[in-house]
């Protein structure tokens, strides 16, 4: 009984030692999230050219969140907060003559936030915040 | 033996129930209740056309408190700034009063409880203290700019920093733009 109690342990250590390690590959490229469908939760268009006041928009918006601004760049169009342990990376880039991309990726201690719902929330507050309407995109 | 598993599902239920209290992501993203008051708290409103001007301005009001700046995005009117401070309000000279008393506490002998809670008295409580002041055009003619200021405190335990918290206390953004304005005011008669 015991033997085979010590083998069942066994197994079940190198077979949780085996599959613990998360791949290279998978760490580093997040081969594992499906690009395109990460794309369209973190990702929205508005109907304006102006980039520098969209970065103004979703700088206060994310003041009004709770949120502390970390960084901001208007040449890269990046801004960077955090809140509670989540980290909030925004990127604003034009979209042919009269669009601006705004995608948001959102970090919660060692993963990618997923959940559409969370992202939909936030451009919910930019929307409201840039008086537009945020489009899916494409 | 094969009880043996069910003595640990109270522990491994609790285990699950404590990583169901962290806050959902869609929650810390959706505006809180005071989110209109803590901006109104943290918003003026100055008569200036320049936008720059009044960046730089708020640029050498958080030097006059201390702050080193950290980040500055002048095309996006933000400027961060950071200061550790102690949060101990003993002068030094207190403290080593405080320090007399414990030892004359502790000479005591049933007494030497006592002098405990003087420890914690003559300790530092470094926090550290962060600054944001972001600024924008406002007005149909532009001609205004409202700034807004945002403070946030970390405190630290044993060395390590305790969750910041963002500072909600009406008088201070009160007293803080009081002094900006003396700033904007002496900015624009030396303009």
């Amino acid at each position: 009984m015991k033997t085979r109690l010590t083998a069942a342990g066994l197994c079940v250590a190198v077979g949780l030692l085996s599959a613990g390690c998360v791949g290279l590959n998978e760490r580093i490229l997040d081969s594992q999230t499906e690009t395109l469908r990460a794309r369209r939760i973190q990702t929205r268009v508005f109907d304006t050219t102006d980039r520098e006041r969209t970065l103004r928009d979703v700088i206060a918006t994310l003041a009004d969140l709770g949120f502390w601004v970390e960084k901001a760049d208007a040449t890269l169009g990046v801004v960077k907060g955090s809140k509670s342990g989540l980290i909030l990376t925004v990127t604003v880039s034009p979209r042919g003559s009269g669009q601006v991309v705004v995608r948001a990726n959102a970090q919660r201690q060692m993963s990618l936030v997923e959940d559409p719902e969370a992202y939909q929330r936030f451009f919910a507050a930019l929307e409201k915040a840039m008086f537009l309407t945020a489009h899916q995109v494409d | 033996m094969a009880r043996q598993p069910f003595r640990s599902a109270p522990v491994l239920l609790g285990l699950l129930l404590l990583t169901g209290c962290a806050p959902e992501v869609s929650q810390m993203l959706t505006p809180p209740e005071d989110m209109l008051a803590q901006r109104q708290i943290q918003t003026r409103q100055y008569e200036f056309a320049d936008e720059e001007q009044v960046l730089m301005a708020c640029t050498g009001f958080l030097q006059d408190m201390g702050f080193q700046i950290d980040e500055g995005a002048s095309r996006l009117g933000v400027v961060l700034g950071s200061k550790m401070r102690d949060a101990n309000s003993l002068t030094p000279g207190q403290r080593a009063a405080v320090a007399v008393a414990a030892l004359g506490l502790v000479a005591g002998g049933y007494t030497a409880p006592l002098a405990l809670l003087l420890v914690d008295k003559m300790q530092a409580k470094p926090v550290r203290i962060e600054v944001g002041v972001f600024t924008r055009k406002i007005g149909t003619s532009g001609d205004q700019v409202a700034v807004r200021i945002i403070f946030r405190e970390t405190g630290y335990k044993d060395g390590r920093p305790a969750p910041p918290h963002i500072i909600k206390d009406a008088t201070i953004y009160q007293e803080a733009f009081d002094r900006l304005s003396k700033a904007l005011f002496l900015e624009a008669r030396e303009s």
